[in-house]
């Protein structure tokens, strides 16, 4: 069976064109009018690689170049306007046809044998079977195999409901810095909401996963009333048992406004800069003081200090929540880091009056804040030599801007696993 | 009675300001040695404290919130 041989159909058959196509595909052209008894056109193909039949203006043509010939096609001036492979042909009484067909099934199922093999004994590639919620997604949740194990995030809120179904039998420590009430019971649920977005895992009742590092170590510090108010004492008191603790990541999703032009709290830089030097990064909340399209409200303290993470919100449809604080005290300090996903964000809940659901719907940076420091316990855990200086700077350069935003309303951009 | 937090300038020591803390009538409540704060109150205003051991007097906020 010749399986290189071309019929090849010409425009014309002028000698100029003939000897043109002779030279690009260094092949011998022999007319047919050559053929006879004794001269036999596979004779003339196997001594001079092509015949050209007049009468039909194409020619049969051995060992051509593919490429070459489908390029010619394209090339104004080849006479070559079309060609294919020869084909065989069989005897058309009907058992030559059962015999051919029989020959190419043979080759035909050694074929599929072949193949599969090949789709039996393919590796399974590492796609998470489990469906995620929208804001994991969009960090590209999908793309790593880390789970921050070993990585102590300190999630600073109202508290956490222990009795939460997702989190029985993980070991949380805690500490309250709200007199008269306890760190492990959360009647807000902000705690638990924001907890669960760093360190959950999968939802319960339908599998679908919702948390960022489900293997991190949670510490929780009570700082904000089951009102939801909080102090600088209270935060402050938090950051010092949580740096003296040596955890690796504070969650900050709380907010205090700031007016137009003021200056970041050096309170709060400092408290930034001595966690850093220890090893600590601060995450915080920019703040839910925005009503946009108005001009937006300047990011709040304490995330507005240079050494701590700013975090802006978007929704699912990668828009800035119209909620979310920017970067417009510039000239004074006070920039927005990163964004992350803020609108409609389901997460671990405390049952309420009676009901069964142990989820809920939030929208605000403090849901966004969580995605960030869930994140950068998967960055220390897959890279336990940098120090959070050089987490923060992985979060930032990771980050993808996101068109039509801007850099003062998402910074560096939404953060990516 | 307000609360205040103060920032001490970098090596300045808790130790070497408490007398002077003490003398000038404010009631030292913690002192923060991982972050070199101190917290403390006094019913003075904050114009009249000067004190060039510390970097920044800030008063308390009790309007974090969610």
């Amino acid at each position: 069976m010749q399986n290189n041989r071309y019929i090849v159909l010409l425009n014309n058959q002028q000698e100029a064109s003939i000897k043109n196509v002779e030279k690009e595909f260094s092949v011998s052209v022999t007319s047919s009018e050559f053929l006879s008894k004794e001269n036999r056109s596979f004779d003339i193909i196997d001594n001079h690689n092509a015949i050209l039949y007049k009468n039909l203006g194409m020619m049969v043509v051995d060992d051509m170049n593919e490429e070459q010939l489908a390029m010619s096609l394209t090339d104004s001036k080849s006479p070559i306007i079309y060609f294919e492979k020869e084909r065989d042909f069989f005897a058309a009484d009907e058992i030559s046809l059962i015999d051919a067909l029989k020959t190419n099934v043979d080759e035909l199922k050694s074929k599929i044998v072949e193949l599969e093999n090949f789709i039996r004994k393919k590796p399974l590639s590492q796609t998470s079977l489990t469906e995620l919620e929208w804001g994991l997604k969009a960090i590209g949740i999908e793309n790593t195999q880390f789970s921050g194990k070993g990585i102590d995030v300190c999630v600073l809120d109202t508290g956490f409901d222990i009795l939460h179904p997702d989190f029985i039998g993980r070991e949380i420590e805690g500490k309250s810095f709200i007199e008269g009430e306890d760190w492990n019971k959360d009647p807000n649920g902000h705690g638990t909401h924001c907890a669960g977005i760093a360190g959950g895992n999968i939802r319960n009742d339908t599998g679908k996963r919702y948390g960022v590092a489900k293997d991190c170590n949670l510490k929780i510090g009570k700082v904000l009333s089951n009102g939801g108010k909080g102090t600088t004492s209270s935060i402050i008191d938090a950051i010092d048992w949580a740096i003296t603790k040596k955890f690796r990541v504070i969650s900050l999703s709380l907010a205090s406004p700031v007016k137009l032009n003021e200056k970041p709290s050096l309170l709060f830089e400092t408290v930034g800069k001595k966690a850093l030097d220890n090893n600590c990064i601060i995450i915080a909340a920019a703040g839910n003081d925005s009503r946009r399209p108005a001009l937006p409200a300047p990011v709040s303290a304490p995330a507005n200090s240079l050494s701590i993470m700013a975090v802006a919100a978007i929704d699912n449809q990668m828009r800035i929540a119209r909620f979310s604080n920017a970067g417009i005290n510039a000239a004074t300090g006070g920039n927005i880091n990163v964004c992350a996903p803020g609108v409609d964000i389901l997460s671990a809940y405390p049952q309420k009056n009676g009901t069964l659901k142990h989820y809920t719907l939030l929208s605000g940076t403090s849901m966004a804040t969580p995605y960030v420091s869930g994140l950068a316990a998967l960055y220390m855990e897959q890279f336990p030599d940098l120090s959070a200086g050089e987490i923060w700077e992985l979060l930032e350069n990771k980050a993808k801007p996101i068109e039509n935003l801007k850099y003062r309303d998402i910074g560096k951009g939404l953060i990516q696993a | 009675m307000n609360t205040y937090f103060a920032v001490l300038k970098e090596g300045i020591s808790f130790v070497e300001v408490i007398g002077e803390l003490t003398d000038s009538g404010v009631k030292i409540i913690k002192h923060y040695p991982e972050l070199g704060i101190v917290k403390f109150e006094t019913e003075k205003k904050i114009s009249e404290i000067d004190f060039d051991f510390f970097l920044s007097i800030e008063e308390e906020k009790d309007d974090f919130a969610l």
